[in-house]
């Protein structure tokens, strides 16, 4: 019962932010005008159609920033206007502020706990599947590669900044775009790098091996982000980039992917030991082909848990940054943002905002644990 | 155990020492120019508009002060069609844009040439055009394709003056055409595609930087001027207090609260503790404390407690002192502690379910002890170990969650100082509360090997 309310709860939300546009909007969907049909749903209306038209409205006609001056400060329920559950000190109206507000948390934890989830497991996967003696190194390899590091930050970073920051100015497609060919410059000095290794390891002193220690590495990273507190060095980035929706689920992420590494690696250190992996090394398979075929499929379950209690846990940190005004972008709204509107006058507004929030992580904490006696039974 | 201590506070430097360079380049990275809000901020300045030349001058010795003008580490990149003397150019607007120009263009000379022409330009429209216009001249020091470049000179040339101006205008309007184009045609971009390391010797803002800090000059704030240790020193007993008095509180409810969660007997009570728990867990922090807040401090439901601050610095008794900081710090430390209790108490449940089926409690039960003897004396000691650990990675949290706490309850503490900071670009001061944070979690990790050594005499370090 309380297994599917909960799916059922979540399901809800999801198609609600999914058609958020087709549910509460201040734009009516379709017009009709001088007998032509419009879809005005995202456009507006043109200031050309005239007194002569029918419209058909979304359920809530109100946008998230939208406001209504002779609804102000109203009360939950009432039967002014269509504001089910009430206009703030600005007549925005809650409900779609809730859809809206909710789906801009939703998308950065989504975005945030993936990008975590992939360093994590990368990271945390590769330590600890590999150690400290898997990775062989040639002189001439990291010789290459170290030399490339100059004329790759030079051409792709140094060269090119004015380029990069106006084009964060123009779109977020040229930015993309901005970057992807710095990315590309950079990798060609790499693959130069690389070349030159072929022909240095020919002579005999380049070619000699070390260890490379991976895993030392991993854990002196993981140490540092740890050393200082995730809500501040979150704060502390977020005051020099002033950051986009991507930017802070990305700075999100950044300061929380030890936990899941920490945790990925001690699995792998005990998958690493059992007699399948043995068999495939056996079997001549290379150990990234073991690494990614054999032992990463045997953490699926602890990823998957993970995922979800991760994805409580930053949209958490989404609402809390949002909260004391250094989360997300103005002109944005998200349940962290609307919360921050509290005053002693709308008590029932922070009532209805907090109840929504707290019944969506309780229902996805509760995914979870579902998600975890369905893939760890013995955790139980 | 003592070698092993040394050894582990030598080993904190180097970690120390990468996160001080981090911090320093994250710093970097925020170019802001503590010089320019400082003459801003301070009345006795002179204005730039009114006395041009003595704000060039204060403003010079502020970039000096500050240590805006040296390059920032010991070693630095450039092309080739870049100058030495950049870094003695104002604003730093003009810094950026003969950099680019430089770049872009590759001759120095040239490029140099065009913004002379247009600093004269500039010059000539404070003395008597419009303030559209000079800002329309004054964007000219942003713009570098040429495309853009040409346009805006061609409209320059269109602008009408009174008579006696006007020719001294399309003089030299005529003048920065020609350098323009003298610099478009002559324009060598090999020349900024090849890197230079320039060695700076000691003369650089990391070197100068790090010698302050050690001599234990932490900086100024570039909101109020006031040093960076003041503020400090002004918060940090505020968070310390909040920080232990809600660790006290914390383990003093989630320690009974865990080994009696971990029981077998009083099922209902068990299941029902279980469940509040899981659901306090559920609610973050500080929507826990907003809802304390509309509970407890609000008119509509029980006015019993103050929602913001600390209450008044008055001189009494320390017990009346005592009483003021409760009464006012009874909502935050609730707040915390109840956010705190469920994770720790669960840790501490977890922990005891398995100390309870080891031999030894077996062992004590056959020899008659009483349970409570059996679980306080012989099975909690065992649990301690664990929530040595669970502590040390706790105290960070805590500090996370003060901040919030002093935000919202608007206490003038660390927390509430690293906001303010952030939201004003405070650097200076957001730079040593990251290292003060950080180096806080290196001696409590240092901290937790002690108590291990203490807690379980099994423990020894080589």
């Amino acid at each position: 019962m309380l297994k599917r309310i909960t799916l059922g709860y979540l399901v809800f939300l999801l198609v609600i932010f999914a058609l958020a546009e087709f549910i509460a909007n201040v734009n009516p969907i379709i017009v009709y005008n001088q007998e032509e049909w419009h879809f005005t749903l995202f456009s507006g209306m043109e200031e050309s159609m005239e007194a002569d038209f029918r419209l058909v409205f979304t359920p809530l006609p109100y946008s998230s920033q939208n406001q209504d001056y002779s609804n102000l400060n109203l009360k939950p329920f009432s039967s002014q206007g269509r504001h089910y559950l009430g206009t703030d000190h600005l007549g925005r109206d809650l409900l779609a502020n809730l859809i809206y507000g909710g789906r801009t948390s939703l998308l950065v934890g989504v975005i945030a706990i993936a990008i975590t989830t992939l360093a994590g497991v990368l990271l945390g996967g590769l330590a600890g599947f590999l150690g400290d003696n898997g990775v062989k190194l040639s002189v001439s390899f990291s010789l290459g590669m170290i030399v490339a590091v100059m004329p790759a930050y030079y051409y792709a970073v140094y060269l090119r900044q004015f380029t990069i920051k106006e084009s964060f100015l123009t779109s977020t497609w040229e930015a993309v775009y901005q970057i992807t060919i710095s990315l590309l410059v950079a990798l060609m000095f790499f693959v130069i790098g690389y070349l030159a290794h072929l022909v240095l390891r020919k002579v005999k002193y380049f070619n000699h091996k070390f260890f490379f220690p991976l895993d030392l590495l991993v854990l002196k990273l993981i140490e540092i982000f740890t050393s200082i507190p995730g809500l501040f060095l979150i704060l502390a980035l977020v005051s020099v980039f002033r950051p986009s929706l991507v930017l802070f689920a990305f700075i999100i992420a950044i300061t929380s992917w030890t936990g899941l590494a920490r945790l990925i690696r001690a699995e792998m250190i005990k998958i690493r030991g059992q007699s399948f992996i043995e068999a495939a090394q056996a079997l001549g398979l290379k150990p990234l082909v073991i690494f990614w075929r054999h032992a990463l499929p045997n953490t699926f379950g602890l990823i998957v848990v993970y995922f979800t209690f991760g994805l409580s846990a930053t949209i958490v940190i989404e609402s809390t940054l949002s909260f004391i005004g250094a989360g997300i972008p103005p002109g944005v709204t998200s349940w962290g943002k609307l919360l921050a509107g509290f005053s002693f006058s709308n008590w029932w507004q922070t009532l209805i905002i907090a109840i929504v929030v707290i019944a969506t992580i309780l229902a996805i904490h509760y995914l979870g644990r579902i998600l975890e006696s369905r893939y760890n039974p013995q955790s139980n | 155990m003592f070698l092993y201590l040394i050894k582990r506070i030598l080993l904190i430097i180097p970690t120390a020492f990468i996160i001080v360079v981090l911090a320093f380049f994250w710093g970097e990275l925020s170019n802001s120019d503590q010089a320019m809000m400082d003459l801003e901020m301070d009345e006795n300045m002179p204005y730039r508009e009114i006395d041009p030349q003595r704000y060039q001058q204060a403003y010079h010795q502020l970039r000096v002060k500050y240590l805006l003008d040296f390059p920032p580490f010991y070693f630095s990149l450039k092309a080739l069609s870049e100058p030495d003397t950049l870094n003695r150019i104002y604003p730093v607007i003009h810094r950026d844009f003969l950099r680019q120009m430089a770049l872009e263009y590759g001759r120095w000379d040239n490029v140099s040439d065009y913004y002379l022409a247009l600093v004269d330009l500039w010059k000539t429209t404070q003395m008597s055009a419009s303030i559209t216009q000079v800002s329309k001249v004054e964007s000219m020091f942003q713009i570098t394709q040429p495309g853009s470049i040409e346009k805006n000179i061609n409209e320059l040339a269109t602008w009408q003056f009174p008579s006696f101006f006007s020719d001294q205008w399309q003089i030299q309007v005529t003048l920065l055409r020609e350098k323009f184009e003298l610099l478009y045609s002559q324009q060598t971009i090999w020349s900024s595609m090849v890197p230079i390391v320039k060695f700076n010797g000691p003369d650089n803002k990391f070197h100068r930087w790090m010698i302050q800090l050690l001599s234990g000059d932490l900086g100024i704030s570039h909101r109020d001027r006031e040093p960076v240790i003041q503020k400090i020193l002004k918060a940090l007993p505020i968070t310390l207090g909040l920080t232990f008095t809600a660790m006290l509180l914390i383990f003093a409810i989630a320690i009974p609260l865990g080994v009696f969660l971990s029981g077998n007997s009083y099922p209902v009570t068990r299941n029902t503790l279980m469940n509040m728990l899981l659901g306090i867990d559920a609610i973050p922090l500080f929507l826990l404390s907003l809802l304390l807040i509309i509970f407890f401090a609000g008119n509509d439901f029980f006015n019993l407690f103050p929602a913001f601050g600390i209450g008044p610095n008055i001189s009494a008794s320390w017990w009346e002192i005592f009483s003021i900081r409760i009464y006012y710090l009874f909502l935050p430390l609730a707040a915390l502690t109840l956010a705190s209790i469920p994770f720790i108490a669960r840790q501490l449940q977890i922990t005891m379910e398995q100390v309870r089926k080891k031999d030894f409690i077996t062992t004590a039960r056959v020899k008659g002890m009483k349970e409570r003897a059996i679980i306080w004396r012989h099975g909690f000691p065992n649990a301690l170990f664990p929530m040595v650990t669970i502590m040390a990675d706790f105290l960070p949290g805590t500090i996370g969650g003060v901040l919030v706490i002093e935000v919202i309850f608007s206490i003038h503490g660390m927390g509430k100082l690293m906001r303010d900071s952030v939201l004003s670009q405070d650097y200076p001061v957001i730079l040593i509360i990251i290292l003060l944070v950080a180096l806080v979690k290196l001696i409590v990790n240092i901290l937790a090997d002690i108590a291990y050594y203490w807690i379980d005499p099994r423990v020894r370090f080589g």
